[in-house]
């Protein structure tokens, strides 16, 4: 079913871009284009915190994470107070 | 085959009907495609039209599509049936072959399971009805390179096992060439005969393609057999004693052979269903990184499915000890935590090797 959403979506992907949000998640700056729902860029800046955060938890450190989809290839690094992500499309 | 082949696509899921009957359409053969939202409307236009292929989904509403099987398998014994399923359990293919069926398919989730899916119906509709026997099961390649060549066949045999995809080209009985990735000939030929488990299909010869084997069947297939069994002898031989490592499973476990690479730090397996590590090899701290891995993969897959980002193919993180990859299949996951000094560009190469071992 992914996959068929995956062709239906597949005129409006998710354009490259990059975001840097704060350590509670605020958006900060951003390059993606307004019409990206601002709802998705909280919920990946969601995704990237606690990933970051329940790694922590478990006693490691991360310095980057690569999230790869079907579709898009989402880039996180923490940085000093907060975090930087790129999105990019294939 | 005169005339156009037709097929039957059953389906409850109207997005799915509408998407594969414009797919098929559009396959090389050009055949008519008929559809049908239930067991009982598909029982009734097999009534009135001749099909020729049948492609049945399983998990249907009323007459599901085990009983339409049934029901189909009576009344047109001939038909070719593939059974195409969301469900991926080796139980229902077991029953759904134990019924006749020609091929299980699970619903394509990537363009390209959809193109080798697209690929397979065109290669049945290829074969022409009434001629040779159908429902062979369970055998293993070389016996199918032999069956082929003994009966002085041209073809091609394609193979896929993981995301390896491999051809062995037959042509009058005879092997004329093989190629896996951009390995061609008798190389090819022996690396894909080593690959242990996967799915094959038998597709028309390609007709300019050039001879670069010349050595017999008979011989390669001995060769073959040959290093196989100084594979296995070697493999036994290299693998630590598992009273040494006090790991029971060292022999059967791929995680051991994955942790065997020189860039491997460690190598583990977990399900996501139940929550819990199915195997280990080499040495880290498995219960943090599967914590970590169980979560995150939840989180970012639900926020895939949210947004139609497309299916979850892997994560990677970069730890000042070691460079994890995580790839999923069917709620089971592999972690491979590579070396730091490892070459950047040679990790998904490796990953994808070792998938297909652990998937093996």
């Amino acid at each position: 079913m992914d996959f068929l959403k995956s062709l239906k979506a597949g005129l409006k992907k998710i354009p490259s871009g990059s975001l840097t949000v704060s350590s509670s998640g605020k958006i900060v700056s951003s390059t993606i284009p307004s019409w990206v729902p601002a709802s998705f860029l909280s919920e990946v800046a969601n995704c990237v915190i606690s990933t970051f955060q329940n790694a922590r938890e478990n006693n490691f450190v991360l310095n980057e994470v690569v999230i790869k989809y079907s579709n898009t290839k989402i880039v996180a690094k923490e940085m000093r107070g907060g975090y930087f992500i790129s999105l990019m499309s294939p | 085959m005169e005339g156009k082949n037709k097929i039957l696509l059953v389906d409850d899921d109207p997005d799915i009907l509408a998407t594969y009957e414009e797919l098929l359409k559009n396959l090389p053969s050009k055949p008519e495609v008929l559809t049908a939202d239930s067991g009982k409307k598909a029982i009734s236009l097999m009534d009135s039209n001749e099909i020729d292929l049948l492609i049945c989904d399983i998990d249907m509403p009323g007459i599901d599509g085990f009983q339409v099987l049934s029901i189909v398998k009576k009344r047109f014994p001939d038909l070719r049936i593939v059974v195409f399923t969301a469900l991926e359990n080796e139980l229902y293919r077991n029953i759904a072959y134990g019924l006749g069926v020609d091929m299980c398919w699970r619903k394509p989730a990537t363009q390209k399971d959809a193109q080798l899916f697209l690929e397979s119906i065109e290669g049945l509709l290829q074969q022409q009805k009434g001629q040779g026997f159908r429902g062979v099961q369970s055998k293993n390649l070389v016996d199918i390179i032999q069956l082929e060549c003994m009966c002085g066949s041209s073809v091609t045999i394609k193979v896929k096992s993981a995301d390896i995809e491999a051809k062995i080209f037959i042509k009058d009985g005879e092997i004329i060439d093989a190629e896996i990735g951009d390995l061609q000939g008798e190389v090819a030929f022996k690396k894909i005969l080593r690959l242990k488990s996967g799915a094959f299909e038998i597709l028309p010869i390609v007709e300019d393609r050039e001879r670069k084997i010349f050595t017999s069947y008979n011989g390669l297939l001995l060769d073959a057999a040959q290093t196989m069994d100084e594979i296995l002898t070697d493999d036994k031989s290299q693998l630590p004693d598992a009273s040494e490592v006090g790991d029971r499973t060292a022999f059967e476990n791929p995680l051991a052979i994955i942790a065997k690479n020189e860039n491997v730090l460690f190598a583990m397996g977990g399900d996501l269903k139940n929550n819990q590590i199915t195997g280990t090899a080499g040495s880290g701290d498995f219960n943090a990184v599967h914590n970590w891995i169980t979560h995150t993969m939840k989180k970012w897959d639900s926020l895939g499915e949210s947004f139609v980002l497309g299916n979850l193919i892997q994560i990677q993180a970069t730890e000042p000890h070691y460079y994890l990859m995580v790839e999923s299949q069917a709620e089971k996951y592999l972690c491979v935590a590579f070396k730091p000094e490892t070459k950047k560009d040679s990790l998904q190469e490796l990953m994808k090797n070792f998938k297909a071992i652990w998937i093996s």
